[in-house]
This record gives C-alpha cells, sequence and structure tokens, in this order.
C-alpha cells in the first residue's frame, strides 16, 4: 500500500515523464520506438502500475492537476502503449481505462474503455468493467455482468444512484466478500484491473451527484432524478470540490469560477441558478456569449428544469422581438448578452425578481464592445438588484480588482488546475521543426526544454516582407496560407481526426479552406458534407468558395455565413463529419466542439486599431478547447510561425521568445476592463466604438439602477469594472458628462430629461430598447423625418434583375446617410 | 493408501521443495497410481467447480488443466511444496475447462519473514516427457526463458498482480511492498524468484529417466547461464506408471 507522494517517487525514479514523452511523440509518428524499447518501456509501466494499484483507497491523489500527475501521466503512456504487434498489448487500454477512472478522469476512462472494447479477446470481468465505464449512464447491473459479481453489481449501482451511505455500506460488504473469493481465479490482468476497481468503487461515492447534491439541501431530489437520467451519475471532482469545499449552492454568496475547459462549470453554472430560485425571486439567468453555445446550454437544461415546474426559455436574438416573460412564475432564460440586455431594458422591473445571473465565458469582458455589453450588464445588476452573481471562465485569474468588483472573499474563489485531457502547445518553426511543450504537466522534467520534437512540413521559411508593395505581400500572404495549409493537413493525417485551423481575418477562413482543400480527396456523394454543399449551391449561389470544400470534408466558418449555414456546419462539426474547419476566433472561444488539433494560423490580431499579439488569456482559451473530454485523451496547438506582413517585423528568434513568454511559459494574467485598454490605446475608432457603447449602457443604467441625482454619472462608472483601474473611470466620466450636456441641450430628439434625477423621455425609452448608442438614436431619427424613400438609380439595374437581387429604399438611404456622415451611427460601421 | 502428510503448521509460509532436482514426488504420496487417482478425483470433486456429469474426453487441454489442478492442490496437501492459502493458480477456476488460460501456472510467496515468489510451470506428458523439458515450443525452458524476454503477457511483472490482488483482499496489505520489490528487470536482478519446474510423465524405462535426468540438467545449466543462481531453480517430476490410466481413472472415479 503506498501513498500518492511514494506513487511520485516511484515515477521519478522511472522517468515516467520522458517515457510518456516517448510515447507521446511515437504515437505522433515523429519517433519508431524499436521492439526493445517498447518492450523496457512496458515492463517500467507495468512496474508502475503495480505501484498504481497498491495506491490505498482512502488515500488516492487528489485531482488538482497537480497531486495526480503522476497517475495521469501514467494512464496516458499505457493508453497509448496498446499497439498492433506480435503479442498482446490491447490490455494495457484496460488497464488505462482503469487507472484513469482511479484517477477520477471518468470521461477519458469511457472513452479508453470504448477502444479496450473494440478487441475480442477480453475475459467476461474485463468485457464488464470496459462496458460499464464506457457506458455513460454507469450501469454496473447489465447482460456481460458476469454471474458471480451481479449481486455486488446490484448494489453498487443503487448505492450511486441513491447516494445513501447505508447503500454504500453494503456494496462495500458484497465486494469485499466476494473479491476475496473472485481474486484467488482471475488472470493476472483480471487481478490487476480488480485492485484498480477497489479505488474506482471510491471514486464512485466521492463523486456521486446524488450523494453529493442530495446533502447540499438546496437542489430538489426531482431535479436530482432528471439530472441522473440525462447525464453521469458521477459530477467531476471540478464539480464535488466547488459544491463540498466551496460551498457554491450557498444562494447568497457571488462566485467566481474559474476552471478549465472539459470540467463541467456550465453545469455548475445550472446548479448555482437551481439552488437559487425561490417563489420571491423567481429568475434565473444563464448568459452564453455565442448562439451556438446558448443553444447548446438551452438544450441540456430544459429538460432537467421541467422536471422541478421550472419553464427554460431561450433568447439568443440581438434587441428585437418580444419578451414574454411574466416575472411571477420560475423561468430560467438562456440567452445571449444582448438579447438578456433587450430583456432588461424592456422590463427593468424585473430586477428583484432575478435570484441568480450566470455569466459564462466571463473573460470575455476583456473583449472591445460586447465585453462592455457583460461590463454594463453585471454593473446593472449588481447596483440595480440583489441577483447571485456567479461568473464563469476557464481562464480567468482572481486578481485583487476582480474580486473587490464582484465582492467575492479571495478564498471563495473555485480554482482548480484539473483537466481531463492533456494539453500540448508546438511552435512550427520554418525549418520543419515542430518545438512540443507540455505546460504544466512535470514531474521532474525541465520544463523550460521541448518535451519532444517532431517534424512538419513547412514549404516557405520565410521572414517578413521586405517592402510594403501589394504583389510583395500577396506573394507573401500566399506563402504563410500554404504553410498553414500543410501543416494542417499533416496534423490530420497523422491523426485521422479532426483539425480546427484559427484564422483572424474572415477573408483568412476561406483562402485557408480552399488550399487546404486541394490537399483532400473528394468525399463520397452521400456524404452528409457533400449533401450540405448541394444545399449551399441552391439555397446561396453566391457562395462559391464553401460548397467546394465540402465536397472535400473542408469548411470555413465565420461571422459573415447566414445563420442556418453556420448552425449545419457546426452540426457536421459536432458530430466529426468535416477534416478540417478554418475559423475565426469566434468559433473556437465559445463551443465545445470536438478537435483533436488546433493550427493557429496567425498569432496576431488587430486589436484598438493596430495589430498586436493574441491576448494570452485568449490563447489559453482557444487552446483549451481542443481535446475535449470524452472525445479525445489530448489536445494539441500547432503555433504555425508567422512573420506577419510588416517589414520591421521581429526576426525569429525574437518571435519564438515571443510564444513562449506569451503562451507556453506565460506570467499569471489579470483580467483587464475593455474601457481601460482602449482608454490606453487610445485609438480613433476604438474610442469612438467604445464611447457609442458607454452611452448605451448609461442610458440603460440610468432606466434600471435609477440613481440618486447627482450621481448619475459617478455611480455609473463606478458600477463598471473599469473603476478598478486609474484612468478608466474618469474617462467614463467625461464621455457621459458630455453626452449629458449635449444631450440636455437636444430640444429636437432629447434622450434623457432632467426629472430629479435623469430620466429617459419617451423618445429615449425607444432609443433605450434598440441596444443603440443615444447619439444614434438621435441621428436615425433626424434620418427618418428627412427620409423620402429614393427611387430606385436606373444604374445596375438590370444586373440586379438578373441575379435578384431588390432594391430596398431605406437600406439605400441608410447607406447614403453613412457614406454622407462618418458620425452617423457608430453601429453600422464598426459592426458592433 | 499412505496417511497424507500433516497439514502444513505455518501459516502463509511455503516450504523448502526438499530432494535434489527431478526427485519423482509421487511414491511420496501413495503406492500406486490408482491411489493417487482417488486422491485427485476426490480434491476435483471438492472444488467449487463441479465436475461434469458424465466422463468427458480427455483432451490436451483437460490434460494440462487437470495436472495443474494436481500441482496446485496436492502440491499444499501432500507435498509440502508451498502454503495453498498464499498461492495462485491461473487454471484453478475451473480443472474442467475445455481450454487452459495462458499465464504462469501457479505462483506462491514462500518463506517465513523474506517471502520469496514461486513460479511454478506444469508439464504433463504420456511418454517420458524430456522434450517437455528442454523442447523449443511449449517447454519448460521456453517458459522459464520467456520470463524476461518476449510476450510481455507472461512476464513476471504483470503476474504479480494476481499476488497483489490475494494478498489485498486477503488482508495482507502489509506484504504488498514485499512482493512488489521481489522482481526486477532480468534474472540476476531477481534474487527473490524462485522457480519450479513440474513433470507428470509415464515411469518409463531407466533410459528415459535418464533423458530426463540429463534434460533437468540441461535446463538448468541454460538457465544459471540466463542468470538465474543454482539455489532459485528446483524441478520434480510426477511419474506414474501409465499417465493415460491415471487419467482415466481419476477422471472416472471424479464424475462417479
Amino acid at each position: 500500500m503506498i501513498s500518492p507522494e511514494a506513487l511520485k517517487h516511484a515515477a521519478q525514479a522511472r522517468g515516467l515523464e520522458g517515457l510518456e514523452h516517448r510515447v507521446a511523440a511515437a504515437i505522433r509518428g515523429y519517433v519508431t520506438l524499436q521492439d526493445s524499447e517498447w518492450v523496457l518501456l512496458e515492463n517500467t509501466l507495468l512496474r508502475l502500475v503495480l505501484d498504481a494499484a497498491t495506491l490505498s483507497e482512502i488515500d488516492l491523489p487528489i485531482p488538482d492537476g497537480r497531486h495526480d500527475l503522476p497517475l495521469s501521466l501514467l494512464c496516458r503512456a499505457l493508453s497509448c502503449s496498446a499497439r498492433i504487434t506480435s503479442y498482446q498489448t490491447n490490455y494495457f487500454l484496460s488497464l488505462a481505462a482503469l487507472a484513469f477512472a482511479s484517477a477520477a478522469n471518468f470521461s477519458t476512462a469511457s472513452l479508453v474503455a470504448s477502444q479496450a472494447l473494440s478487441f475480442p479477446e477480453l475475459s467476461p470481468f474485463e468485457r464488464w468493467a470496459m462496458s460499464v465505464l464506457s457506458d455513460r449512464s454507469l450501469t454496473l447491473d447489465r447482460e456481460e455482468t458476469p454471474s458471480v459479481l451481479r449481486r455486488y453489481a446490484r448494489l453498487e449501482q443503487s448505492a450511486i444512484r441513491s447516494g445513501i451511505e447505508l447503500d454504500f455500506l453494503r456494496a462495500d460488504r458484497a465486494f469485499y466478500s466476494g473479491a476475496a473469493e473472485w481474486s484467488r481465479f482471475f488472470n493476472p490482468v483480471d487481478a490487476m484491473l480488480l485492485l484498480f476497481w477497489a479505488q474506482v468503487r471510491r471514486r464512485f461515492k466521492s463523486l456521486s451527484a446524488s450523494r453529493i447534491l442530495s446533502s447540499s439541501g438546496n437542489i430538489p431530489s426531482s431535479y436530482i432524478g432528471a439530472l441522473l437520467r440525462t447525464s453521469s451519475p458521477l459530477l467531476y471532482p471540478t464539480q464535488a470540490e466547488a459544491i463540498e469545499r466551496f460551498d457554491l449552492l450557498n444562494p447568497v454568496r457571488n462566485a467566481l469560477i474559474t476552471l478549465p475547459t472539459s470540467t463541467g462549470k456550465s453545469l455548475l453554472g445550472e446548479l448555482a441558478i437551481v439552488a437559487s430560485i425561490t417563489n420571491e425571486r423567481p429568475l434565473g439567468v444563464y448568459l452564453a456569449p455565442y448562439r451556438a453555445l446558448a443553444d447548446q446550454i438551452f438544450r441540456r437544461m430544459r429538460t432537467r428544469l421541467s422536471q422541478i415546474g421550472v419553464t427554460c426559455e431561450a433568447r439568443r436574438g440581438g434587441y428585437l422581438g418580444d419578451q414574454p416573460i411574466d416575472g411571477e412564475s420560475r423561468t430560467v432564460l438562456v440567452a445571449t448578452p444582448e438579447a438578456f440586455d433587450a430583456f432588461l431594458r424592456l422590463r427593468p422591473e424585473l430586477r428583484n425578481k432575478i435570484a441568480c445571473c450566470v455569466f459564462d465565458e466571463f473573460h470575455l469582458i476583456e473583449q472591445p464592445i460586447r465585453g462592455l455589453r457583460y461590463e454594463g450588464l453585471l454593473g446593472r445588476l449588481k447596483t440595480g438588484s440583489s441577483a447571485r452573481i456567479v461568473s464563469l471562465s476557464p481562464v480567468v485569474q482572481p486578481s485583487r480588482q476582480l474580486l473587490d468588483w464582484l465582492s467575492i472573499e479571495e478564498r471563495h474563489v473555485i480554482a482548480s488546475a484539473w483537466r481531463p485531457t492533456a494539453r500540448r502547445i508546438a511552435i512550427a518553426r520554418p525549418n520543419g521543426r515542430a518545438d512540443y511543450f507540455t505546460p504544466g504537466d512535470h514531474i521532474d522534467g525541465d520544463p523550460q526544454r521541448p518535451s519532444w520534437l517532431g517534424t512538419v512540413p513547412f514549404p516557405h521559411p520565410i521572414e517578413a516582407p521586405i517592402r510594403s508593395y501589394a504583389h510583395e505581400l500577396r506573394i507573401h500572404d500566399e506563402a504563410v496560407a500554404t504553410n498553414v495549409a500543410s501543416v494542417a493537413l499533416d496534423q490530420h493525417t497523422r491523426f485521422k481526426q479532426p483539425v480546427l485551423v484559427l484564422a483572424t481575418t474572415r477573408d483568412q477562413t476561406r483562402t485557408l479552406a480552399a488550399r487546404i482543400s486541394s490537399g483532400l480527396s473528394l468525399l463520397e456523394e452521400d456524404d452528409p458534407a457533400r449533401v450540405l454543399a448541394i444545399e449551399i449551391r441552391k439555397r446561396c449561389p453566391y457562395l462559391h468558395t464553401l460548397p467546394s470544400c465540402l465536397d472535400y470534408g473542408v469548411a470555413y466558418h465565420n461571422a459573415a455565413l447566414p445563420n442556418w449555414i453556420r448552425e449545419r456546419l457546426e452540426g457536421l462539426m459536432s458530430d466529426q463529419r468535416l477534416c478540417i474547419v478554418s475559423a475565426t476566433t469566434t468559433l473556437a472561444e465559445g463551443v465545445d466542439l470536438p478537435f483533436r488539433v488546433v493550427v493557429m494560423a496567425d498569432w496576431r490580431n488587430w486589436l484598438y486599431g493596430q495589430q498586436r499579439a493574441m491576448p494570452t488569456l485568449l490563447f489559453r482559451n482557444i487552446a483549451g478547447r481542443c481535446g475535449r473530454a470524452g472525445a479525445f485523451t489530448e489536445g494539441d496547438t500547432v503555433i504555425v510561425d508567422n512573420p506577419g506582413r510588416r517589414p520591421e517585423g521581429p526576426d525569429f528568434d525574437a518571435r519564438y521568445e515571443d510564444y513562449i513568454r506569451l503562451y507556453i511559459r506565460p506570467q499569471p494574467q489579470n483580467l483587464e476592463s475593455s474601457i481601460s485598454q482602449a482608454v490606453v490605446a487610445n485609438e480613433d475608432q476604438s474610442l469612438k466604438e467604445l464611447n457609442a457603447a458607454l452611452e448605451s449602457q448609461f442610458i440603460a443604467y440610468l432606466d434600471f439602477a435609477k440613481p440618486d441625482e447627482g450621481q448619475e454619472e459617478s455611480d455609473f462608472s463606478a458600477s463598471l469594472f473599469a473603476a478598478q483601474f486609474d484612468g478608466a473611470t474618469s474617462y467614463v466620466d467625461s464621455v457621459t458628462h458630455a453626452f449629458v450636456e449635449e444631450n440636455l441641450g437636444d430640444v429636437e430628439f432629447p434622450v434623457i430629461q432632467r426629472h430629479s434625477p435623469l430620466a429617459l423621455t419617451d423618445f429615449g425609452r425607444g432609443v433605450l430598447l434598440t441596444g443603440l448608442s443615444p447619439r444614434s438614436g438621435v441621428s436615425l431619427g433626424r434620418f427618418l423625418r428627412e427620409y423620402n424613400g429614393p427611387s430606385e438609380p436606373g444604374v445596375g439595374r438590370s444586373v440586379r434583375r438578373r441575379h435578384n437581387i431588390f432594391w430596398e429604399p431605406l437600406i439605400a438611404g441608410l447607406h447614403g446617410a453613412i457614406e454622407n456622415d462618418n458620425a452617423f451611427v457608430a453601429e453600422l460601421t464598426s459592426g458592433s | 493408501m499412505n496417511p497424507p502428510p500433516p497439514k502444513s503448521p505455518y501459516s502463509g509460509v511455503l516450504h523448502q521443495v526438499p530432494g535434489s532436482p527431478s526427485s519423482a514426488l509421487q511414491r511420496e504420496i501413495c503406492q500406486s497410481d490408482d491411489d493417487l487417482a482417488i486422491v485427485l478425483a476426490s480434491a476435483l470433486q471438492a472444488h467449487a467447480a463441479q465436475p461434469p456429469k458424465s466422463p468427458p474426453a480427455i483432451n490436451k487441454a483437460l490434460q494440462g488443466n487437470l495436472t495443474e489442478f494436481a500441482a496446485w492442490d496436492l502440491g499444499d496437501q501432500y507435498w509440502l511444496l508451498y502454503d495453498r492459502e498464499m498461492s495462485w493458480a491461473t487454471n484453478a477456476v475451473s480443472p474442467w475447462k475445455a481450454s487452459s488460460s495462458d499465464g504462469l501456472d501457479i505462483l506462491a510467496l514462500t518463506g517465513e519473514t523474506n517471502f520469496a515468489l514461486l513460479v511454478v510451470e506444469i508439464k504433463s506428458s504420456r511418454e517420458h516427457g524430456a522434450n517437455l523439458v528442454t523442447g523449443g515450443n511449449s517447454s519448460l525452458q521456453s517458459d522459464f526463458a520467456g520470463l524476461f524476454a518476449g510476450s510481455v503477457q507472461n512476464r513476471l511483472q504483470i503476474s504479480l498482480g494476481t499476488v497483489l490482488c490475494g494478498l489485498r483482499f486477503q488482508g495482507r496489505r502489509d506484504l504488498e511492498e514485499q512482493v512488489k520489490t521481489l522482481v526486477g528487470e532480468s534474472p540476476s536482478d531477481s534474487p527473490g524468484v524462485n522457480l519450479l519446474g513440474v513433470l507428470f510423465c509415464k515411469q518409463g524405462s531407466t533410459t528415459d529417466v535418464e533423458k530426463r535426468e540429463r534434460a533437468f540438467e540441461r535446463l538448468k545449466s541454460i538457465l544459471l547461464t540466463s542468470g538465474w543462481e543454482s539455489a532459485q531453480i528446483s524441478f520434480r517430476s510426477v511419474e506414474l506408471g501409465n499417465f493415460q490410466q491415471f487419467l482415466d481413472r481419476t477422471v472416472t472415479e471424479a464424475t462417479r
């Protein structure tokens, strides 16, 4: 019987980390291990398996990404060691599956167990154990259950589902009295599996959703029943810790949950809502910043909530459409920030009916404009209601400013480094070498050095263009695109699994998709991707590139595509029917889709008027998207070296240092308000967009929070996260002050009026509901007053007829207004 | 029939295997093949896996399973090779199976404080059996030589799982760490491992006995060359007047 610490020492003594890296390089095809090396490796792993199998059931490693790391490294190495050879190695998968489960990583255990089941030569016990683990509902009493195990299996299953201590005790007795007999006759592999099973049983109890949620006292039993019917009866370790140690289900306290991707944040948000809503405060809100994410959350929640008489409503549009929620019956609203903003603007009187508001992807507050909407919403709720605020993010650091703003004590921040899948980050160099790093996964290795090296095709070992001439830039861009496409194709060939290529512009998504598709074979005619291509050709004949790419299993995804196409593409991605997808960050940031590899086409994007390195938090969020739990055991992010288009750009050595500094070994990054960032950047267009968004949030705040007279502007700025940063508050105050001064003098289109305190006029309330800035509202008012419906010009008429394009006078009028006045409606030119 | 020797008074203790290599065990227990068959049949009837209702045909697999069972059951009670509480036999789950499971035939912990791991391989032949000692395939030589090479399935490392599992559920977790250290990465690195080859065979002529003796000596020499120590190696043969008749009698008695 050994302790987790002793296992770590054993792993260090036997060089487990190096072995795991060696196997990782081998399964990627970067090295070929000779038979003798495999044999040595297998023996070492098996020796460590003996150690892991003799861990005490009552002192298993804490699943926190640190204490459990040696066991996780062993599991990964084992799962990669099953291969076709002259002797049987498939039992490595069975050992890995149970060891993963023993490490409380049931999602990966399930995946590996499914792989183990694909081999025919399994003993009855092995087949049963693998069938149980691969089944999300964890049904122990099943067809494959060996007769000698049946009684125990029934008792264990019933204990997991009831969560009752006495039931676990009964299962304990049945297991230990049976195991003494079974162990006498088990073959060596079964015996080892039985040792692990004893540990796995402990995890059944410690992670039993029923036990944990019943103990909390704040979750109705009917909801627990519905949860067990729709998802695994076990919680993730992160979820168990959030509830048991951090008291997440305490309905009063605000919470910040910062857990890696695929560790169950969404369910925690849902549980926080369920624990908070009451008859007096019957509204719960779950904000998901992307439509696809909102849909995903809504589908999961709806069934469960209906079991406890709670209505689940989805709101994912913008500022238009009705919002019929009565505020009396228990309702959970799953909404995009825009839709919820619209809801609050329309129904401010419901402020005191909101029990809890969950902000998913909370780090979004760093992003220009959208971030400000999140910030404004949270500020409004903080000031004008007593709703509980729960913030979720995979990447946020709990800085002092953030905790102060959210009114959370540091000891109540729910954080963990536990991840069900391994994260690998590679830098593809111009010489074709790929340096693989495994951040945070070291027990004795040197984190400064690459964990292993690979080779990738890099047809153009380019540096930055010498001059900014158009033709030189074009050649340069093509060379970069070829490099990225080659790496993406190489990664797809190595894994035969989906690859996401991350582009920074919509144009780049199209270019890359076209280039990549030329390296793949035509799909069968009845392939769903080709079926979609036919439909796109019919319904959207102007889209040429996308259907051509789909014929080869490739797609691009960006905000310019119609919604229905994006949704269909997301469906194909979810079913892993597309080989490679190139997309802008919008897809990669929000939705949990199964990609094995993310290839970064560029590491810079336009921000505040200039090209800047992609922020560390954004990169970490995107990198966390590959290797979804339950779909893969690990996820790779490959940064393809891109010298950029600036002739004076840094050379490769300097870029490499940047990659390491920003993405491989970054310093802790505190979240910053998008307002303070824009103020510091001091770039005209960004400030113009910021001002519009601030004014829009300001009038929403006035209507919702009803600040005292004379305090309107200062209360608003104090409600924002920006108030935590020097300089930002005074900027916000100056913007709102200038707007108030100017608009109070506008007799034609007044948005606000002095009404002790400031209040919205009838026109102002109309503007409020549009979500636009009041200046834009005023501009539109003036435009409509003078609008006379321009007639269709003769120029281009025949072309329009030929392509079935209709002339819309209002659109034409708006276009003309924008052309004439740069400040007409800021939102129309910024796209926000 | 001689009365069986008394059950070992030691708990969890294995006896040193007495005598020199190849000394025949059968004669120490009973005076005739028939007596041995009756003892074995009785053990088979007492086993949890009930004998079939009618006598099965004796094929190679059944022959192997029955002799492995004989070595496991009688080896504890009569030959004092080990204590069965501390031994684990791959095919003990059902001696009547139509096939045999892969793996080391019997593993046992021996000793009182400093434990050793006894690896027992059983072979059975209807002839003199020398070819099962040093032959190319499925011989004691291939089994023992393969302990640290070749197929991973047969490695001692993973077989230790059986022992650890047995200890865990018999409430002897205190022995786990000691047991894990018994097996190293090579024979010379594994002084805690002992090898015991048991051959069930036909008594045969003096020439047959000599052939067997020479095979045992040859195998011992091969194992010494590959790093094993002399004290780690022992062989025994169970010589029967007529192996076929012995099995027939055993099966008939057990299924009666």
